[in-house]
């Protein structure tokens, strides 16, 4: 198969579109895709100072290069962040990754991790609860802390279509409305950084090409800690994106013509922690509540 | 015809083929959903449109991960 473009032997067929590419136009058109949704977005500002949370793994290290490609046109100051969970046998190597991808660019790279901000790795966590709960908690905590002391305007993450469409396909079929509507990065202020998700409308296949091409040496392990039910999610959006090219897109614009209509289930007036001050829609936020759990065990 | 096989950078196999097949038939033979993987033709990375001959290269690499 020919690239539809130049006519050279192509990488890729866009199967939803029925377009085929080579190396070359691929890149072109997956840059191109990163532009038109940090523009349809309204992603970023000229002059900003931007997180990137960057794990080393292919999403965060595509997204870290192609925002470095953005950063001269919106006169970008990018800040990697890392987050070491401390996850035997498959963090180390990619944090590794994530140095050198940083290096590689010319960036200073930041590295905060479970075990100095809260004295236990996940692994040690993980022994007394859910590991993916407990460290989406203590991730999203880790994250906003280094965002606001760093200055940040917003903070950048690898989130790309596939992780969009199934968290949204969670949230549907558990019925947590609340949380769906919560979805899409729409809770803003009182102590929040703002999170911003450049590879949004990108399918993973294409984030892992484009990463794979560009030899960004980034790792394609999978979390040992990856839950079941989001891999049953995954396994059925994946069957019916084989049989039915492009409906990872469907789904992705169903719920954005519902959710205008699911400010009724938002969360409330954001307080402060009664402990720790960070904004929360509980009493007690849910960092707190988990770090007091992991004292008392 | 015999290509060799080899995935998610395992040991290499054999897998006889028919004529004309195309990796995306070989991926449903396998029970591997074209979504969730790249893959090289004898070291290069092209779609699974691609017909197979005999004595082919394919790597097939999972590009889907979770966490």
């Amino acid at each position: 198969m020919d690239c539809d473009s130049c006519g050279d032997r192509a990488v890729y067929l866009r199967r939803y579109s029925g377009q085929a590419y080579c190396a070359e136009h691929f890149r072109e058109y997956f840059e191109g895709k990163v532009r038109k949704t940090v523009h349809r977005r309204k992603l970023l500002k000229r002059g900003e100072r931007i997180g990137v949370a960057i794990s080393g793994g292919k999403d965060s290290c595509t997204l870290l290069y192609v925002l470095d490609k953005l950063k001269k046109k919106y006169d970008l100051e990018l800040i990697p962040i890392a987050v070491d969970e401390g996850i035997g046998g498959y963090r180390e190597e990619a944090i590794k990754a994530a140095e050198s991808l940083a290096t590689d660019l010319g960036l200073s790279i930041e590295v905060v991790s479970f075990k100095k901000s809260f004295g236990q790795s996940l692994d040690e966590i993980s022994k007394n609860g859910d590991a993916c709960t407990c460290c989406g908690v203590l991730r999203r905590r880790l994250l906003n802390d280094a965002a606001r002391e760093l200055g940040l305007a917003k903070l950048a993450t690898g989130h790309n279509l596939d992780d969009e469409v199934q968290a949204i396909m969670m949230n549907y079929v558990r019925g947590d409305i609340e949380r769906l509507a919560r979805f899409g990065g729409r809770v803003n202020g009182g102590g929040f950084v703002r999170r911003i998700k450049p590879l949004g409308e990108l399918p993973e296949k294409e984030v892992a090409l484009y990463s794979t091409l560009k030899e960004l040496g980034a790792s394609f392990d999978e979390c040992p800690y990856s839950t079941s039910f989001r891999s049953s999610i995954r396994d059925i959006v994946n069957d019916l994106e084989r049989d039915n090219p492009g409906i990872k897109f469907s789904i992705l614009r169903g719920y954005e013509k519902i959710a205008p209509y699911l400010t009724a289930y938002e969360m409330g007036d954001i307080k402060k922690c009664a402990k720790c001050g960070e904004p929360s829609s509980k009493e007690i936020c849910n960092a707190c509540s988990l770090l007091e759990e992991m004292r008392q065990s | 015809m015999i290509v060799k096989l080899k995935i998610n950078g395992g040991r290499e196999s054999q897998l006889t083929i028919g004529e004309g097949e195309t990796i995306a038939q070989v991926l449903d033979r396998l029970g591997i959903n074209r979504e969730t993987v790249l893959v090289r033709l004898n070291g290069e990375i092209r779609t699974e449109e691609e017909r197979l001959d005999g004595g082919d290269e394919v790597w097939i690499i999972r590009a889907i991960t979770g966490g």
